[in-house]
């Protein structure tokens, strides 16, 4: 039988309680980590990193990324590694998949394009109840006019806009977001009865296919064709059931190689909208020109006052210049119906009766 | 370079491991690091390296300049005239298109006719921080708080990556005996860094990213058309989207740092615990509250002079503190509210301190800040050492949590409006706009808990799981941590939104 220990003498300090140290990393064992980290990612969401790798400006960098990602994503699919994060991603909605949808090739645009009669069925003259039905897409300007609409036309009942602007994107990186697809499904699912569409300040690079293929680089013959083709591409899919589309044009901006792009964009929906009478083009970049017409970071406002045109990029509009194109815009979207009573046939002669640049409002 | 991106993991892993190579090689370890500092700058736009090239030759030579003068006359012109350039730098960049814009707004009305230079100007990310660490340097010379160090030293420390664009705000003091005395490469944290990297990941790229595209942005747009019940939750939730995206920042930026055996000062202490507004400031971009005491508030006089000058100082330290962040007059009222709401909590504090004493009480010390030559590490300790003499005296500390929380919510609806009238109108349609619009889901309110709960997680469970993983296999670790960057990357929304605090 064991004796009974005797009991230790019961200290009066407090107990103090062991400090537990983290155990530390040698620098080798770190790095080595931190690679090992990597390729973890890297494999498992080989899909994404392919996605990643696409949607970069091109350049070497680009080509380097989409060449060694997709060397990485085969191999992953041939053991599956891939297959939880894509799951996973399907499940939570976050792969976004591009769509197929192939610009059809146009001609350039007729210079002196004929005039046309044509017959279209009048705009609906709208309720509250059943207001008319407003879409607004396009690139990270679109989405700022579809929220400052929105705004704008809150004392108006018989409008209702739905804002589909998606930033960072445009008509010639389909590689990254396929605006064809995305109009045709949204003509598809939303039905708007007005579009407005407004890209171009992301548009200054190559032409790009879904696949990634480059199909015509900036600043050549052939990037001209290709964007307008996609110009009229988006102008087709919004033809039909009495729809109209507004084609709002880019504000001049300040970096001088995306003027460029901008203004070519300008220029080819202008020429594109004179042959389809569905479509009108809003004039941005005169509303919010300087004096010489092209781009001022600061402008005089029809009240006399001075104001500072642009957000620090130079690309997006101020809210003050953004009221003023609210003031010519919203008009334009009434007046749509508040004449329909009747207007249901359109001569479309060229710039007069499609190609309606906004008469500044004072 | 953006943190969260492929580019920078790439950058970070030749970095880190030349980096460690040169451990034992100071001078070329400096170099080395520079160099790929200066890479990371020029990344977007190579041309602002110059503008950091010349701020780290000017304040350097402007702190010799100081350094070796003989009478103290010469010393304090030399500080003075550094003081000034950067002020002038920082203000060319930062308020030029402010100022001119203004200047039209008063002369306009009165039928002045001003043709003035109006011309764009490119705002250089980080300059703000890193001309604050310049001025810092130099005062500290001037105050004899150290030695001028040697120009390669100066120019890592002003450049050094991974604080270079949005802080934290760093001492010579603190950083340059860790460049000079090179720590082992035998036991890094690497447990501490990963839950900084990986904490700071998910609140930017889960959290603030979320809440920015869910409900932020698309309220502050237009808050006259959304609802009251959207537009109160739009405010907690850029309350939580604001700090998870700078403190996500700043702690992926002190992992990083530590990574490669350099650390930084915390810059958050879980700030919406506080129970009072100044004890916000001692939890909120720590580094910056930090700052503006020395070499703003301290200099006005701080609590020297009275009453009416301590609080005079305290206002226009938060008033300069708001023009800091931004030119706008949206920043400049959410600089003066905090600044009046200090004042009003110091003079209650005052008046409680003084019934307190007058009741024999064992009397409340309030801080002290009078003493300029008092080191950094004494006025951290003195800070400590105050009490929260408003809400832990007078009030149930929950309430006062939510009553502090509330006033820091009103004032960042101000400091996220695009203007004033904005501001206005958000708290108009908030009292006005009675209903519960769309914007306000299930995984909103998630998301503002989790950013809320951190807020009050007791450190010690961090710790204990800190503890645990640090005992894991190295590869067992470097695989949960590859996994736990792919969920974030799975539950974050799509693309890299930049930091917030990129434009201050």
């Amino acid at each position: 039988m064991n004796q009974p220990r005797p009991n230790k003498p019961r200290s009066n300090q407090p107990r103090r309680r062991t400090r537990r140290v983290r155990r530390t990393q040698s620098a080798e064992t770190v790095w080595k980590g931190l690679v090992i980290s990597l390729i973890v990612f890297v494999v498992l969401a080989s899909g994404n990193m392919v996605a990643s790798a696409e949607g970069m400006p091109l350049g070497w960098q680009r080509s380097v990324a989409v060449a060694t990602s997709g060397v990485i994503d085969r191999l992953t699919n041939l053991v599956s590694l891939n297959r939880p994060y894509d799951w996973a991603a399907q499940q939570l909605g976050v792969e976004q998949k591009n769509a197929d949808f192939e610009f059809p090739v146009v001609a350039d645009a007729d210079p002196e394009p004929s005039v046309t009669t044509t017959t279209l069925p009048p705009v609906r003259v709208p309720t509250a109840a059943a207001p008319l039905n407003v879409v607004v897409a396009g690139d990270s300007t679109a989405k700022a006019l579809g929220d400052m609409l929105k705004s704008a036309v809150t004392e108006i009942p018989e409008l209702s806009i739905t804002n589909y602007g998606k930033v960072s994107t445009g008509l010639a990186r389909s590689d990254y977001f396929n605006w064809g697809a995305r109009m045709q499904e949204i003509v598809a699912t939303d039905a708007p009865e007005v579009t407005l569409f407004m890209v171009g300040a992301n548009d200054g690079q190559s032409i790009l296919e879904g696949d990634g293929t480059v199909v015509a680089q900036y600043g050549s013959a052939e990037w001209e064709e290709q964007y307008r083709s996609r110009i009229a591409g988006i102008m087709d899919l919004n033809q039909g059931n009495g729809r109209r589309l507004i084609w709002v044009g880019e504000p001049n901006v300040g970096n001088p190689a995306i003027q460029e792009a901008v203004q070519t964009g300008n220029r080819i929906a202008q020429e594109e909208a004179k042959s389809r009478p569905w479509v009108s083009y809003f004039d941005v970049a005169t509303l919010v020109a300087g004096p010489d017409g092209g781009f001022a970071d600061y402008i005089t406002l029809p009240d006399g006052s001075t104001a500072r045109c642009y957000a620090g990029d130079g690309v997006h509009l101020s809210v003050k210049c953004m009221n003023r194109v609210m003031e010519n815009l919203v008009p334009t979207l009434t007046g749509m119906y508040e004449s329909a009573g009747g207007s249901s046939t359109t001569t479309t002669a060229a710039a007069t009766a499609t190609t309606t640049t906004a008469k500044p409002k004072n | 370079m953006l943190f969260p991106t492929m580019t920078f993991a790439l950058f970070f892993v030749v970095v880190l491991g030349v980096s460690w190579k040169l451990n034992d090689r100071p001078t070329d370890w400096k170099l080395f690091v520079l160099g790929a500092s200066y890479v990371f700058y020029g990344w977007a736009d190579w041309r602002f390296c110059f503008l950091l090239a010349g701020s780290t030759i000017g304040n350097w030579v402007l702190a010799q300049a100081v350094f070796r003068s003989r009478n103290d006359i010469n010393r304090k012109r030399w500080m003075l005239c550094a003081v000034g350039l950067n002020l002038i730098v920082l203000g060319f960049f930062k308020y030029y298109g402010f100022f001119v814009e203004s200047a039209l707004g008063v002369l306009e009305p009165l039928g002045l006719a001003a043709t003035p230079m109006l011309i764009k100007v490119a705002l250089p990310v980080g300059v703000s921080f890193f001309t604050f660490c310049a001025i810092s340097y130099v005062v500290d010379v001037f105050r004899r708080h150290h030695d001028t160090v040697k120009l390669l030293d100066f120019a890592v420390y002003l450049s050094f990556f991974p604080h270079l664009v949005a802080g934290p705000i760093v001492r010579v003091s603190e950083f340059v005996p860790q460049i000079t005395h090179r720590p082992s490469g035998q036991s890094v944290d690497v447990t501490r860094a990963a839950r900084l990297i990986c904490r700071g990941m998910f609140k930017k790229v889960v959290i603030a990213n979320f809440l920015a595209t869910a409900i932020v942005d698309p309220l502050f747009v237009a808050p006259g058309q959304f609802r009251n019940w959207e537009l109160l939750v739009g405010a907690w939730a850029y309350a939580v989207q604001i700090y998870a995206d700078f403190s996500g920042y700043t702690d992926i930026a002190i992992g990083i740092a530590l990574l490669m055996g350099v650390k930084f000062p915390d810059n958050f202490d879980q700030p919406y615990s506080a129970r009072s507004i100044q004890d916000f400031w001692r939890r909120w971009h720590m580094t910056l509250s930090r700052w503006l005491r020395d070499y703003l508030y301290i200099p006005l006089g701080g609590n020297r002079g009275g009453p009416n000058a301590e609080y005079r100082n305290l206002f226009l330290t938060m008033l300069l503190g708001g023009l800091w962040h931004g030119a706008s007059w949206t920043f400049i009222i959410w600089g003066a509210y905090h600044g009046m709401g200090l004042v009003l909590e110091r003079r209650h504090a005052v008046q409680v301190e003084a019934r307190l004493a007058s009741a024999d009480t064992p009397e409340l010390r309030l801080a002290d800040d009078s003493d300029e030559s008092a080191n950094p590490e004494e006025t951290q300790v003195m800070q400590r050492a105050t009490p929260s003499v408003v809400s832990t005296e007078t009030m149930n500390p929950w309430l006062a949590r939510l009553l502090v929380f509330h006033f820091v919510v009103v004032g960042w609806i101000f400091f996220r409006s695009t203007s004033v009238t904005g501001a206005l109108e958000y708290f108009w349609s908030l009292i006005t706009n009675w209903g519960v619009g769309s914007l306000v889901t299930p995984l909103v309110l998630l998301a503002i808990f989790v950013g809320m709960i951190g807020q009050f997680i007791p450190r010690r469970i961090g710790d204990a799981l800190e503890y645990r993983v640090s005992q894991l296999p190295p590869i067992v670790m470097a695989v949960g941590i590859g996994v736990f960057l792919l969920v974030i990357n799975l539950l974050g929304p799509q693309g890299v939104a930049p930091f917030i605090y990129f434009d201050f």
